[in-house]
C-alpha cells in the first residue's frame, strides 16, 4: 500500500513537475521571455508551418543527418506548450537560460551527434551534456533547459590577481583561467537550477501581472535601470576604464512589460514601462496635452498617405528636462552630481521657457500628402555618323515628396518679425499673401511658409498653401483625430497608398514584385505612443494586414516566405 | 573586388549610390601608338540620389564622401598622372553640379595608358592591370586591342545584393579613333563609323555582368 501511494505521489509530482516549467525560473530573474508555443500553433498548425519553404530547407538539412527526422514533431519537443528563456545576472557572471518542454526524450537525444551521446553524462533520470564550458544542456523526460555563462568583465579584472594565482600550469594565463573558473560556475549553476526547488518567479507580483494569454510572446524585464547597470558594468566593461562609476538603479525606470500579438488583421508589440515618482510628475506635465484640435481642419485622409503628430506642452518640456536630466545624471554619476545640477540651472537661467512655450507650443504635425512626378534635367551626351561627342540635357520624371508641416505657435508677432528678417536677407521670397522660402539649389522640391491661426505652416505644393490661406481646406480625419488625441505622438504610414506611389523606373524586378505583393497584403501601420496613466508609459506598434486572410501572422509568414 | 578594378575607384562609393552612370572611354590613337585618352563618369541621372546622399554621413556601411573629399581625392589621382612617364597635358574637370568628372591627357605609348588606368584602382590591381595590359597595339600587325582580367561577372556576384543593384542602368562606352582605316573588329557588338576611322562600342553593365556581352575587342586596322 505504502509502495502503491508513493508512486501515485511521484506520479503526480512528475506531472505538475512537467507542467510548470516557470518553477525552474528563479525569483530573482531580471528579465524573463516567454513564448506561447500552443497559441503560435493555433494560428498557423503545425502541418502548414511545415510547408514553408525555410522550415522544409531546415528538416532537410538535419535530415542529412538525422534521416529519421521526417518534421518538428520528430524534434523530440513538446512545441504546444510555453517556452521561455530568462537573465539572471550576478556580480560575477551572467546566466541566460533556456527551457523547453520535451514530448519526447529519446528522439530529443537523437538530435546530437554519436560523439556527443557519449559525453552525456546520466545521473537517474537526468541527463547532462556540457557542449563545452559556455553552454550547458539539461534534460529529463519533460524538460530541456540550456544554459550559458557570460564571466563578468569588471568582476574577473578587479581580481585579476587572486583568479591569476589559481592558474593550473605555467602556461594557463588569465584568460583561460577566467574560462575555466566561469565553465565551472557555469556547470554547477546548470545543476542546481535543473534541481531548484526555491521561490520561483511565479511568486513574483509584477511578473504575474505582464501575463496575457492572448500574446504570442511576452517579454518582462524587472527593473530596465538594473538590468542597464548589470549589462553595462558586467559584460562590457565600458565604464570600468572610463572612472564613471555610473548607477543605473538611480535611472528611474522599473519594471518594462512588452506583448506581442497576431491577431486576424493585425499585428500589434505593445510595451509598457514603469517609471518612479520623479518621472511620473515630469511626464505627466510634459505630455499631459492634448494636440490642439484646430490642426484637424487642416488633415484629409484621402488625400494623405502618412502623418506624424506630436503633442507635448514645450514650457512644460523645458522646465522638466532638465531638472529630471541632472537628477538622472547626477544619480548615475554621483561624482558628477553639482556638475549636472548646475548645468541644468544654467540651461534654465538662458531659456525663457515660457516665451518658448508660445513660440512653439508644442503641437506638430507632419503630413505626407503625396509622392509626385517631378521632371528632372540630366545632361548626357549623343554622338554624330563620326562618334563625336555632343553634351545634351534631357528630361526624365522623379519622384518628390508632398508635405505639409504645421507647428503650432502663440506668438505670431515674433514669428513675422523673424520672417521679415529673412526676407531681408534673401532666405524667403514674399509672395502676395505667403512665403516661399529660398532652398539650396539642389533640393529636390519647393516650400511655402505662411503664419495662420497660431500655426506656422510650411509645404512643397503652392496650391495648397494658397488653399490654407483662403480656408479652402478639406477636413476628412475620421479615426486619425482619435488617435491623435489620446497620444502623445503619433507615426502613422497607409502602406497600400504608399506601396503605390513607388515609381516602378526606382524599383528592381524582385523589388517590384515584394511591392506588389506587400501592397496585398499589408495596410496601416501606426506606433504611437500614448500618455502617462499612473507610473506606467505605453506605446504601441501596429500592422494591419489584409482583411481576407486567417490571421496576421500567416500572412506575415507568407510574406516572408515570398521575400525568401 | 570587381569595383576597385573598375576606372574611376575613388567614386566606388557614388557607384554604390545610383542606379544610372556612365563611363566613357575614348582613345584617339596616333599611327606611332601616341595618343590622347579621355575618361568620363557621368553620374548626372542620379544626381538628385546623389545630393540627398551627400547629406548623409554613410549609406550601405559606405561612408559618404564630402565634395572637398571627392576633390582633394581626384587632385590626388590628377597629380600621379602627371608624374607618370610617358604622359602628358593632363587636365580634368570636376562638375559637381551635375556629378561629371572628366580626365584627359596625351600618352606616348599604350604602356602609359595602361599606367593611367591602373591609376584609378587599388594597388594589387594596378599591378594586374599592367601586367595584364588592358590596351596594348602590334605595330606591325596594326592591331588595336582592349582587354581586361576580371571575371566581372563572377566578382559581381561576390557582392552584396543591395550593391548590385546600382548596375543595372549603369552603361559603358569606349570609342576608339584612328588616323588609318579600320578593317575588322571582333566584337560583334561595336560599330565601325561611316568614315570607318571610329568604332564605338556601348554596353550596358547588366549585359556585362551577364556575360552577354563586353568591351573587350581587337580592332585591326589597314596595313
Amino acid at each position: 500500500m505504502n509502495k502503491f501511494i508513493l508512486t501515485i505521489v511521484l506520479f503526480a509530482s512528475t506531472i505538475s513537475f512537467a507542467q510548470s516549467l516557470e518553477s525552474k525560473i528563479p525569483a530573482n530573474a531580471k528579465l524573463v521571455v516567454t513564448i506561447d508555443g500552443s497559441h503560435l500553433l493555433e494560428l498557423v498548425p503545425l502541418t502548414e508551418f511545415e510547408n514553408y519553404s525555410v522550415i522544409k530547407e531546415i528538416i532537410k538539412e538535419i535530415k542529412e543527418d538525422k534521416p529519421h527526422i521526417n518534421g518538428i514533431s520528430d524534434l523530440g519537443f513538446d512545441i504546444n506548450s510555453d517556452a521561455y528563456y530568462f537573465y539572471q545576472p550576478t556580480d560575477s557572471i551572467i546566466y541566460h537560460v533556456g527551457l523547453i518542454k520535451l514530448k519526447n526524450r529519446v528522439d530529443f537525444e537523437k538530435l546530437l551527434d554519436s560523439s556527443a551521446q557519449k559525453k552525456i553524462v546520466r545521473s537517474g533520470n537526468v541527463s547532462h551534456y556540457a557542449e563545452d564550458s559556455d553552454l550547458n544542456i539539461m534534460w529529463n523526460d519533460n524538460i530541456l533547459m540550456l544554459s550559458g555563462g557570460m564571466p563578468s568583465y569588471s568582476y574577473f579584472d578587479e581580481n585579476r590577481e587572486r583568479f591569476e594565482a589559481q592558474a593550473l600550469n605555467e602556461d594557463e594565463g588569465f584568460y583561460e583561467i577566467k574560462n575555466r573558473v566561469a565553465g565551472s560556475w557555469a556547470a554547477n549553476y546548470a545543476k542546481q537550477l535543473f534541481n531548484y526547488n526555491g521561490v520561483s518567479i511565479a511568486s513574483n507580483q509584477g511578473y504575474l501581472k505582464s501575463k496575457d494569454n492572448n500574446a504570442s510572446a511576452t517579454l518582462w524585464i524587472k527593473s530596465y535601470g538594473e538590468l542597464m547597470g548589470g549589462f553595462m558594468s558586467s559584460s562590457l566593461g565600458m565604464l570600468v576604464g572610463s572612472g564613471l562609476n555610473m548607477n543605473y538603479s538611480n535611472y528611474g525606470i522599473g519594471s518594462v512589460t512588452a506583448h506581442l500579438y497576431f491577431e486576424k488583421e493585425t499585428a500589434r508589440i505593445t510595451s509598457k514601462m514603469e517609471v518612479n515618482d520623479r518621472w511620473e510628475k515630469a511626464l505627466k506635465k510634459m505630455y499631459s496635452s492634448k494636440i490642439d484640435p484646430s490642426f484637424f481642419k487642416y488633415i484629409n485622409e484621402n488625400e494623405m498617405l502618412g502623418y506624424t503628430s506630436i503633442s507635448i506642452d514645450t514650457e512644460a518640456f523645458l522646465e522638466e528636462y532638465p531638472k529630471l536630466m541632472s537628477e538622472i545624471y547626477g544619480g548615475m554619476l554621483p561624482d558628477y552630481r553639482e556638475e549636472s545640477i548646475l548645468a541644468a540651472e544654467l540651461f534654465t537661467l538662458i531659456l525663457d521657457e515660457e516665451a518658448i512655450g508660445e513660440l512653439i507650443t508644442g503641437d506638430m504635425l507632419f503630413v505626407l500628402n503625396d509622392i509626385v512626378d517631378k521632371d528632372v534635367t540630366y545632361t548626357t551626351y549623343e554622338y554624330d555618323d563620326d562618334y563625336n561627342e555632343k553634351e545634351v540635357v534631357k528630361t526624365k520624371k522623379e519622384s518628390s515628396p508632398d508635405f505639409t508641416i504645421i507647428v503650432g505657435s502663440e506668438n505670431e508677432k515674433l514669428l513675422l518679425r523673424l520672417i521679415r528678417l529673412g526676407v531681408k536677407h534673401e532666405a524667403f521670397e514674399h509672395k502676395s499673401s505667403y512665403y516661399k522660402i529660398n532652398l539650396p539649389s539642389k533640393t529636390p522640391f519647393d516650400l511655402y511658409a505662411v503664419i495662420k491661426d497660431e500655426k506656422v505652416f510650411l509645404t512643397t505644393s503652392e496650391k495648397r498653401i494658397t488653399n490654407i490661406i483662403n480656408n479652402r481646406t478639406v477636413s476628412q480625419v475620421g479615426n486619425h483625430k482619435k488617435i491623435m488625441k489620446n497620444n502623445t505622438s503619433v507615426i502613422y504610414m497607409d502602406l497600400n497608398k504608399l506601396m503605390d506611389k513607388i515609381p516602378e523606373s526606382e524599383l528592381s524586378e524582385d523589388e517590384e514584385q515584394f511591392v506588389a505583393y506587400a501592397k496585398d497584403n499589408l495596410r496601416n501601420a501606426y506606433f504611437k505612443t500614448g500618455k502617462m496613466k499612473g507610473k506606467t508609459i505605453s506605446s504601441e506598434l501596429i500592422l494591419e494586414t489584409a482583411k481576407n486572410r486567417k490571421n496576421s501572422l500567416k500572412v506575415l509568414l507568407d510574406f516572408l516566405e515570398f521575400v525568401d | 573586388m570587381f569595383k576597385k578594378g573598375l576606372y574611376f575607384i575613388l567614386f566606388g562609393l557614388l557607384f554604390l549610390l545610383s542606379g544610372c552612370f556612365e563611363i566613357i572611354e575614348e582613345v584617339s590613337l596616333n599611327d606611332d601608338g601616341s595618343g590622347q585618352v579621355t575618361l568620363t563618369l557621368n553620374l548626372s541621372r542620379s544626381k538628385t540620389k546623389i545630393n540627398s546622399i551627400m547629406l548623409l554621413d554613410s549609406v550601405n556601411n559606405y561612408k559618404v564622401p564630402s565634395e572637398s573629399e571627392i576633390e582633394k581625392h581626384f587632385a590626388g589621382i590628377v597629380n600621379t598622372i602627371e608624374n607618370t612617364n610617358g604622359v602628358s597635358d593632363v587636365s580634368n574637370t570636376i562638375n559637381l553640379t551635375e556629378f561629371i568628372f572628366t580626365l584627359s591627357c596625351n600618352f606616348e605609348n599604350v604602356e602609359a595608358l595602361n599606367t593611367v588606368i591602373s591609376n584609378f584602382s587599388s594597388k594589387e590591381e594596378a599591378k594586374r592591370i599592367q601586367d595584364h595590359k588592358h590596351f596594348s597595339f602590334d605595330k606591325t600587325n596594326q592591331t588595336f586591342t582592349r582587354s581586361y582580367h576580371y571575371d566581372i561577372a563572377k566578382e559581381i556576384k561576390n557582392t552584396k545584393m543591395e550593391d548590385r543593384k546600382i548596375f543595372e542602368t549603369a552603361s559603358i562606352t569606349s570609342i576608339y579613333r584612328f588616323n588609318k582605316s579600320i578593317i575588322s573588329s571582333k566584337n560583334l557588338a561595336a560599330k565601325i563609323s561611316g568614315s570607318k576611322k571610329a568604332i564605338m562600342l556601348k554596353v550596358s553593365a547588366q549585359d556585362i555582368i551577364k556575360n552577354k556581352k563586353s568591351i573587350k575587342n581587337q580592332i585591326k586596322l589597314q596595313q
